[in-house]
């Protein structure tokens, strides 16, 4: 069998598609397409690139609500339910405490406090000029959904995407057969897995408070803050949620961070046909626990 | 990333790195390791300006800006619009010798050479009379109004043996220059294709003194088709010579289209214009340029097998993204019918520094300005008594398909060079 593959750069990492197709072109074809369908998604959510639509809305929605299109709208309904779903562990206007480092005026409120949603009228309100909404733990589940779409309208039935390595979505079979069976990378010992997980038409989304490159270098950038207590985590550790959807695993494994194993347990109950692992690291030694 | 450092770096590209680029493409910088000029009056260089209007004051100013340490002298100026006149004498402080007929500037018997910023009718007659008059001359892009000025031009150069350097400033820009180097060692792999444009939202028109209407074809030039041919000599040719050097050819042939679109009135020459440009290797150059938006701003990408570049905002774009070893293993399995974990979930990858997502610059820091830079070269030329015939050369078919590019637009024809024009 013979396997497709391209990539490109995006969302500040890079972007891996494989598919197991003979027709080379198909493939090709399809990979375009998705190309620019996530440079479309990007060009809509960065919260750094400040043409894009999200930076539009920071820029104005603490003065008054703004009107939001059907995409947007769903966009952010969804990430403010999920903050309600897992009790405020997961909230994506924490990039104030994060570009400023004030924790110590810091009062947690709940995000349907902080990001105002008028549902009649598709509108929202930021509280004030201090919240800013970032979709950085949201744009590449997003992404992942929207090939999902593109891949189910085509005759490519074998394949594996990676976002960043952090957001894996694989569909079919492996070429020799079996589901897809992905290794969960130890962070302190380069080339090793520290476990295993079988994809079959699911995804995992990875997070952690470091990011890595080739070399196995690790780099902390304090990107994710508990809000519940302004904290930002300096515990090396991993949360892997596995789900049918893309989103909901990019969320949750976010969340997930900032909970205490039994509030993982907890809110976990109330999603079915997710799975998720927590690995901590005591002396550079992982410690798996699935949940 | 690259840093410049200005000797270190005009010392890597012409000598170290760059003997093979050197020899090829920028045969002009070594000229910049000459150091052995005197200090005294018997080997200083004195120039005259002819023409100092918008682009003539910025050439003034740079060569005033290195006249003690290169031992330079601005001599003479000369320009026959009283404003213009009266302002260069400003600038030199008096100290040049002012004159209002270009002639009697030629006249002098002490100059080594003279710059000619003036428009683009008066550069033939003017040039050949520099360089009859025994004078090494520097004439800003685009060499004449038609063709056969042109290759009068280059050929009273050869007859005198004087130097006739043309003023495509991007040839002795940092930033392109390193280009030249990182292509040559394979940094875009083969180049395959360039594409330019260059957009303003404006009528390119400049203000007449009221009350002198009969100034406006003095200012405004550039508007009218006898005395200019507007977007193509102006603009065009600034990207085309690039085109033609960094693919280190010259067109075949040219098709073009042109038309007065948005400013239809007091203007003769064309508001946007679209140009294709063959090689002999079937490559393309491809340019348009317009004056009725300017979003898009000014730019020429160089396209390669394995990176972009983006010269006028000085960035690299590798094609390539770094596989991640999962993947790698993953299509090695596969070849190999083995099936196997793939090591690949796991923290956020993120490149080694956030420009291999975003492009990098093709040179860091560059300080450099280019239009110095060449002035700078023109009084070491002259001090040396020649410069690198292909400064000539690139200089002569720029303005040459330049111009067919305007006859390819005006016939709606695909126009080939006459052979009578090779050089």
């Amino acid at each position: 069998m013979q396997l497709y593959h391209n990539s490109f750069f995006s969302m500040g990492t890079r972007f891996n598609a494989v598919f197991a197709h003979p027709d080379q072109y198909t493939c090709d074809e399809v990979f375009q397409s998705i190309y620019t369908e996530i440079l479309r998604i990007e060009g809509r959510l960065s919260y750094f690139d400040k043409s894009s639509d999200l930076s539009r809305i920071n820029e104005t929605a603490c003065k008054q609500f703004v009107p939001l299109d059907d995409e947007l709208f769903e966009i952010i309904s969804t990430c403010v339910d999920y903050s309600t779903l897992t009790s405020g562990s997961y909230d994506v206007t924490m990039r104030y405490l994060h570009e400023t480092g004030k924790t110590e005026a810091y009062r947690p409120k709940t995000v349907k406090e902080k990001i105002l949603i008028d549902k009649t009228n598709k509108s929202l309100k930021l509280a004030d000029e201090n919240i800013k909404i970032d979709l950085g733990g949201y744009g590449k589940g997003y992404a992942l959904q929207q090939v999902q779409k593109i891949i189910a309208q085509t005759k490519i039935e074998n394949g594996i995407i990676s976002f960043g390595e952090s957001s894996v979505w694989a569909w079919g079979k492996h070429p020799a057969g079996k589901d897809w069976r992905l290794g969960i990378k130890d962070l302190y010992n380069q080339g090793k897995s520290v476990t295993e997980i079988d994809l079959y038409n699911k995804s995992v989304s990875i997070s952690s408070n470091y990011f890595t490159s080739d070399d196995g270098k690790l780099i902390n950038k304090k990107h994710i803050i508990n809000p519940k207590e302004a904290a930002i985590g300096n515990d090396v550790k991993i949360t892997a949620v596995i789900s049918e959807s893309p989103v909901q695993a990019e969320i949750l494994s976010t969340a997930f961070m900032n909970m205490k194993d039994e509030e993982i347990k907890n809110t976990l109950a109330g999603f079915a046909g997710v799975e998720a692992l927590l690995i901590k690291y005591n002396n550079n030694k992982a410690e798996i626990k699935q949940i | 990333m690259l840093s410049i450092n200005r000797r270190t770096f005009l010392k890597r590209l012409s000598i170290a790195t760059g003997a093979v680029i050197a020899a090829n493409s920028v045969p002009w910088l070594s000229v910049f390791n000459d150091k052995t000029f005197a200090k005294g009056p018997n080997d200083r260089v004195r120039l005259g300006f002819i023409g100092i209007g918008d682009r003539g004051r910025v050439l003034l100013l740079n060569v005033l800006s290195f006249e003690k340490q290169l031992n330079v002298e601005v001599a003479a100026i000369c320009d026959n619009y009283p404003p213009n006149y009266e302002r260069a004498i400003k600038m030199t402080g008096g100290n040049a010798k002012p004159f209002k007929d270009y002639r009697e500037l030629l006249a002098m018997k002490d100059l080594d050479g003279v710059i000619v910023a003036t428009p683009l009718t008066e550069h033939a007659h003017i040039v050949i009379d520099a360089l009859n008059a025994g004078l090494h001359v520097f004439c800003e892009k685009s060499m004449a109004r038609t063709v056969p000025d042109a290759k009068k031009m280059y050929d009273e150069h050869l007859n005198a043996k004087r130097i006739l350097q043309i003023g495509h400033q991007r040839m002795f820009s940092p930033i392109y220059l390193t280009a030249i180097d990182r292509i040559a060692n394979g940094d875009i792999g083969q180049l395959t294709h360039v594409k330019a444009y260059w957009h303003r939202n404006g009528d390119w028109r400049r203000p007449v003194p009221s009350g002198h209407p009969e100034l406006d074809r003095v200012i405004n030039w550039r508007l009218y088709k006898d005395l200019s041919a507007g977007l193509f000599t102006e603009l065009l040719s600034h990207h085309l010579q690039v085109a033609c050097w960094f693919k280190k050819s010259f067109p075949v042939s040219v098709v073009a289209n042109g038309g007065l679109l948005y400013w239809k009135k007091n203007r003769e020459v064309y508001d946007h214009i679209s140009c294709l440009y063959a090689f002999a290797d079937d490559s393309q150059f491809v340019y348009d340029s317009i004056n009725s938006n300017k979003h898009y701003g000014c730019e020429i990408q160089i396209l390669g097998s394995k990176g972009t570049m983006e010269m006028e905002v000085n960035k690299y774009y590798p094609e390539e993204v770094p596989t991640p070893p999962g993947i790698l293993q993953l299509i090695n399995d596969v070849e190999n019918g083995i099936f196997d974990t793939i090591p690949i979930g796991g923290a956020s990858w993120i490149p080694e520094t956030a420009a291999t997502t975003k492009g990098s610059r093709i040179l860091e820091n560059n300080k450099e300005d280019e239009s110095k830079l060449e002035l700078e070269a023109f009084s070491r030329f002259i001090r040396k008594g020649s410069a690198p015939e292909e400064l000539s050369v690139q200089g002569y078919y720029t303005t040459v398909w330049t111009l067919l590019a305007e006859q390819a637009a005006d016939t709606k024809e695909r126009v080939v060079m006459d052979e009578k024009y090779r050089i």
